[in-house]
C-alpha cells in the first residue's frame, strides 16, 4: 500500500462540503480545512489505484485541483 | 502514545501537505531510518524541488522540498517518479546492433559498445569531415552533460552540428528575448505570480502542463479576488476555470490580437510614455530605427473591428483585454508552446514583450513577460550553455568571430578551431541524415523518432544514419533505430544541475547508486569522446562537479554570471537565481533593475537598464500579423492542434512506465466540439479519422467543448499513435522551431 499526502484546493465557500465528501471515501483520511480553501488529506491505497482515487476527488463539485506533497511506496518496495 | 509504522507514515504524509501551506505537521517522531536527499523533479520546466527518501540504498519516498519555490508541492507525475527508477523497461546494459539496422540488439561490454561507437565516428570524420557527425541533445539533460557535449563536438570534433529538442519547444522564446532584450532568459521570476494583479495567459495550458504554478496562480486569485486572470486559448482548458475572461480565437491569429491590444492601449493613452520613451527603441521589421509615431501608424490597421474579423474575438473584448492588461497595477504574461510552436513564434513573443514595454509592466515584482519552459533544463542546460547549432556558451553566437575566439581561448584550442558557420538545426539535421550529409549522430536523452514534425519525412534519416543513443527505456521509438545503446544513470542515480524557467539553478544530488550497468552520462560521453579521437586535454574532468566548476568560471563576467554558485552552496540551498556573481550574493529576482541585478552598475543613471543590447534599451518591434503556415481551407476544413495531458509527459517514456499514470490516459484521443460532432454524427468513443496532407490516422473521439468549433486536439504522448506524422514541418524563420500547434485536417467518422 502506498501513502499519498495531498492538498485539495477548493473554490470559495465549498471547502467544508468537499472535506466531508473526501472524508467519506474509504481510502482517505482528512486532516482538516485550512485557510478556507484547502483540505489536507492522505490516501492509502495500492499505488496502481492512487490516480483513480485522486481523480475521484478532482471530480467533486467545487474542487479546483489537487496537489501532491509526498508519496511513500515503502511497503511496495519491500514487496518487490 | 505509540504510533504504528503506517500511522506514522500517514501522519508524515499529512505533514507534507500542511507544511506546503505553512502549517505545522502532525507527526511527532523523526523519520530516523529514512535519509532524505535533495533534488529537482525530472519533468517539466517548473523545476520543483524534491526530497528523495532512501532506505537501505533504495529510493522509497518522495516529497516536495518546502524550501524550494514549489513550497513542498508536487504534481502526481512528480510524485510518481520513484517507480520510474525501478521499472523493468529501463536499459541497463550496453547494447549494439553488430550487423546493422534491423539486426538484433546484443548485450555487450562497455568497452565493446564504446569502441564500436567511437570507431564509427572516427572513421566518418576521417572520410567525410567533421560535419558528417552530430549531437542531438535534450532539455532534460543535466547542465554538465550539455556543456560537455557542446565542448566535445564544437571544439573536439570541430563541428557545430549540435542541436537538441529545445529547438522544438523553446527556440522561439529564445528568439523573442534576444531580439527584444539582446540576451536570452526572462527578467522575472515566480515571485511575480504572488504580486501580479493581472495575469495574461496566452498559449499555455498551465493547469495541465505546469500544475504547481497553476496552484500558485489560483492561490493568488483566491486570496486576492480583485486579481484578474485572462486566458487566451482556442481550447477551453482547465486553466480557464479560474479566468475572469477567456478568449477563444481562430487558431494562429493571435498576432493580430496582440497588435490590436497595442492599438487600443495607445489610442486610449494607456501606454507609459515615460517608460518607453526612456528605455525603448522602436524598430521596423528590417531592424531600422523608427519613431513612436511610426509605431502608431503601423498599428493603425489593427482596429478592434479589424482584429475581430481576423481572430473571431469580439471588438468589445479586444478593447476589454487591452484595458485590463494596461490598467492593472502589475500585469504578468505567461505563455508556452501555443506561442512558441508557431511559424511566427518569435514575432508572437516579440508582440507580448511589446505590450509590457509599451505599458511599463516590467522591471518590478508582478509585472513581467515570463515564458514558461517545457523541460526541466532547457533553460539552464541548453540555452545558457549555448548547446544549439548557432550558439556558444553564455550568450555567445557562432556567427561572431570575437565570441568564437573567446571560447577557443578559454577551452585552450587554437584560434579557428570552431567553425564560423552554424550547424544544422533540429529539423534540418534529420533532413541531412536522410540525404546522407550527416552520417553518425549521438542522440542523448530524447526521442526524435516520436517528436519530429512530419515524421514520415524524417524516418528515412533515422534508418540511414549510424545512431548512438544514451537513453533509459527500451520502448522509446528512437531505440528502434539505434545502432548503439549506452545505458545512463537516471535522475537521482547521478548528480547535476537543472536550470528552470525563472533562472533558478538547483542541484540534484545522487541519492542511490546507478541501476544495473548504467553509468553517469558525463562519464559515458568523455570515455566515448576520447576513444573517438578527441584530445583528452580538452576534457580533463573526473566528474560532473569538475565540469560545473569550469562552466561556472566561464560564466564569470558574462551576462549569465553565476560564478557564486559553488557546488557546496548548491548542496546547501534549494536553488539560486542568476545573476549571482559572488559566493555571498543571494541571487537575482529582478533582472535589468538597478539595485537588484548586480550586472547593473549601482550608480547607473537609469533604474532599468537593458544591458543585453549595446544601447541599453529594449526593442519595440513592428511585427505584422501573419497567418499560420497551413490554415484550414475548403479541402482540409479543420485545424488540428496538439499538446500534453496532465498525467503524461512528452513521449511518455517515463510516465508510461507508471501503471497508474498509464491507466489514466492509456492512449491518444481526439477532442471534437459537440457542434462539429453532431454535424458529423460523431459520439464519444467513435473512431474518427484525421486526414492531413501528410498522412491519416484514426483516434477515438472525445466529444467536449474544450475545443472551439472547427478545432480538434490530439495529445502527442502515445507511441502507438504518432500524431506528429500528421503535421507539416514548416519552421519559424528566425528560431527554426516547428509549428506543431496548427495544421489543416479533414475530420470524419470511420465507417
Amino acid at each position: 500500500m502506498a501513502i499519498l499526502g495531498f492538498l485539495v484546493h477548493t473554490e470559495p465557500g465549498r471547502c467544508a462540503a468537499v472535506e466531508q465528501q473526501v472524508a467519506a471515501m474509504p481510502e482517505m483520511t482528512t486532516y482538516g480545512i485550512h485557510q478556507d480553501c484547502y483540505v489536507v488529506a492522505v490516501a492509502e491505497a495500492p499505488s496502481s489505484e492512487l490516480e483513480a482515487a485522486l481523480g475521484r476527488v478532482g471530480q467533486l463539485e467545487g474542487v479546483l485541483t489537487c496537489y501532491v506533497t509526498g508519496l511513500t511506496t515503502e511497503d511496495e518496495q519491500e514487496e518487490r | 502514545m505509540k504510533l504504528s509504522r503506517r500511522e506514522f507514515l500517514k501522519g508524515a504524509a499529512a505533514s507534507t501537505a500542511l507544511a506546503a501551506i505553512g502549517l505545522p505537521g502532525v507527526a511527532a517522531a523523526a523519520e530516523a531510518e529514512t535519509k532524505w536527499v535533495k533534488g529537482v523533479c525530472r519533468y517539466c520546466g517548473t523545476g520543483c524541488g524534491v526530497l528523495v527518501g532512501v532506505q537501505n540504498g533504495k529510493a522509497v519516498s518522495i516529497k516536495g522540498d518546502p524550501n524550494n519555490h514549489n513550497q513542498g508541492l508536487l504534481c502526481l507525475k512528480g510524485a510518481m517518479l520513484i517507480p520510474v527508477i525501478y521499472t523493468p523497461d529501463r536499459i541497463l546494459e550496453p547494447m549494439i546492433r553488430r550487423n546493422g539496422k534491423g539486426s538484433e540488439l546484443e548485450k555487450v561490454s562497455w568497452d565493446e559498445a564504446l569502441d564500436f561507437a567511437a570507431k564509427r565516428f572516427r572513421d566518418t570524420i576521417s572520410e567525410f569531415g567533421p560535419n558528417a557527425v552530430a549531437y542531438y541533445g535534450s532539455g532534460q539533460a543535466l547542465t554538465e552533460e550539455s556543456y560537455l557535449a557542446n565542448k566535445i563536438w564544437k571544439a573536439g570534433f570541430k563541428t557545430n552540428n549540435v542541436d537538441g529538442n529545445p529547438r522544438l519547444c523553446m527556440a522561439s522564446a529564445v528568439g523573442g528575448y534576444t531580439t527584444t532584450f539582446g540576451k536570452d532568459e526572462p527578467m522575472g521570476t515566480y515571485y511575480d505570480i504572488d504580486n501580479a494583479t493581472c495575469f495574461f495567459i496566452i498559449g499555455s495550458n498551465t493547469s495541465e502542463a505546469h500544475p504547481v504554478l497553476f496552484r500558485r496562480i489560483a492561490r493568488r486569485k483566491q486570496f486576492n479576488p480583485d486579481v484578474k486572470i485572462i486566458v487566451v486559448d482556442p481550447r477551453r482548458t482547465n486553466t480557464s476555470r479560474i479566468a475572469d475572461l477567456h478568449l477563444h480565437f481562430k487558431p494562429g491569429t493571435d498576432l493580430a490580437l496582440l497588435n490590436g491590444m497595442a492599438h487600443v492601449i495607445i489610442k486610449d493613452e494607456l501606454d507609459d510614455y515615460r517608460f518607453h520613451g526612456r528605455h525603448c527603441v522602436f524598430k521596423d521589421n528590417d531592424g531600422s530605427e523608427r519613431t513612436f509615431e511610426d509605431y502608431k501608424a503601423f498599428l493603425a490597421e489593427y482596429t478592434p473591428e479589424r482584429v475581430q474579423e481576423i481572430t473571431g474575438i469580439s471588438a468589445e473584448n479586444v478593447v476589454k483585454v487591452a484595458r485590463l492588461f494596461a490598467e492593472s497595477p502589475n500585469t504578468l504574461s505567461l505563455w508556452c508552446m501555443g506561442i512558441n510552436q508557431r511559424s511566427y513564434g518569435v514575432w508572437a513573443n516579440n508582440l507580448i514583450h511589446n505590450l509590457h514595454l509599451l505599458t511599463g509592466h516590467i522591471g518590478r515584482l508582478g509585472a513581467s513577460p515570463l515564458s514558461l519552459t517545457g523541460q526541466p533544463n532547457a533553460c539552464g542546460g541548453v540555452r545558457d550553455t549555448g548547446s544549439l547549432s548557432h550558439l556558444l556558451p553564455a550568450g555567445r553566437v557562432i556567427a561572431n568571430e570575437k565570441h568564437r575566439n573567446e571560447m577557443e581561448d578559454f577551452w585552450g584550442v587554437p584560434r579557428g578551431t570552431i567553425q564560423p558557420t552554424i550547424g544544422h538545426h533540429a529539423v534540418a539535421l534529420f533532413g541531412a541524415m536522410a540525404t546522407g550529409d550527416v552520417k553518425a549522430v549521438f542522440i542523448h536523452c530524447t526521442n526524435p523518432a516520436h517528436t519530429l514534425p512530419n515524421l514520415n519525412k524524417y524516418t528515412p534519416g533515422l534508418q540511414k544514419a549510424f545512431i548512438v543513443q544514451t537513453e533509459c527505456f527500451h520502448d522509446a521509438e528512437t531505440t528502434k533505430y539505434a545502432d548503439v545503446l549506452l545505458p545512463a544513470a537516471f535522475w537521482c542515480e547521478t548528480d547535476g544541475v537543472y536550470g528552470c524557467t525563472e533562472r533558478r539553478y538547483s542541484l540534484t544530488e545522487q541519492a542511490v547508486q546507478p541501476s544495473g550497468n548504467s553509468r553517469p552520462v558525463v562519464n559515458i560521453m568523455m570515455d566515448f569522446a576520447k576513444r573517438a579521437g578527441v584530445d583528452p586535454k580538452l576534457i580533463p574532468f573526473e566528474n560532473a562537479a569538475d565540469i560545473w566548476d569550469e562552466w561556472r568560471t566561464l560564466s564569470n563576467g558574462s551576462p549569465y554570471n553565476f560564478y557564486g554558485m559553488t557546488r557546496e552552496r548548491l548542496k546547501k540551498e534549494s536553488g539560486i537565481r542568476w545573476p549571482c556573481p559572488t559566493e555571498d550574493h543571494p541571487g537575482t529576482v529582478l533582472r535589468f533593475v538597478r539595485g537588484e541585478d548586480p550586472l547593473v552598475p549601482a550608480d547607473h543613471p537609469e533604474k532599468v537598464f537593458f544591458y543585453g543590447n549595446p544601447n541599453g534599451k529594449a526593442n519595440i518591434l513592428f511585427r505584422p500579423y501573419m497567418p499560420p503556415f497551413e490554415p484550414a481551407d475548403a479541402d482540409y476544413p479543420f485545424v488540428l492542434t496538439t499538446g500534453r495531458v496532465i498525467d503524461h509527459w512528452h513521449t511518455a517514456t517515463m510516465t508510461g512506465q507508471v501503471p497508474e499514470l498509464r491507466k489514466a490516459y492509456p492512449g491518444a484521443f481526439v477532442e471534437v466540439n459537440p457542434e462539429d460532432a453532431a454535424r458529423m454524427d460523431i459520439r464519444n468513443g467513435d473512431q474518427v479519422v484525421l486526414e492531413t496532407r501528410r498522412d491519416k490516422m484514426t483516434f477515438p473521439a472525445k466529444v467536449t467543448d474544450t475545443c472551439m468549433p472547427g478545432l480538434v486536439f490530439c495529445p502527442f504522448f502515445d507511441k502507438k499513435k504518432l500524431v506528429n506524422r500528421l503535421f507539416h514541418d514548416a519552421v519559424d524563420n528566425i528560431s527554426k522551431e516547428p509549428e506543431y500547434k496548427i495544421c489543416a485536417t479533414k475530420v470524419y467518422k470511420q465507417v
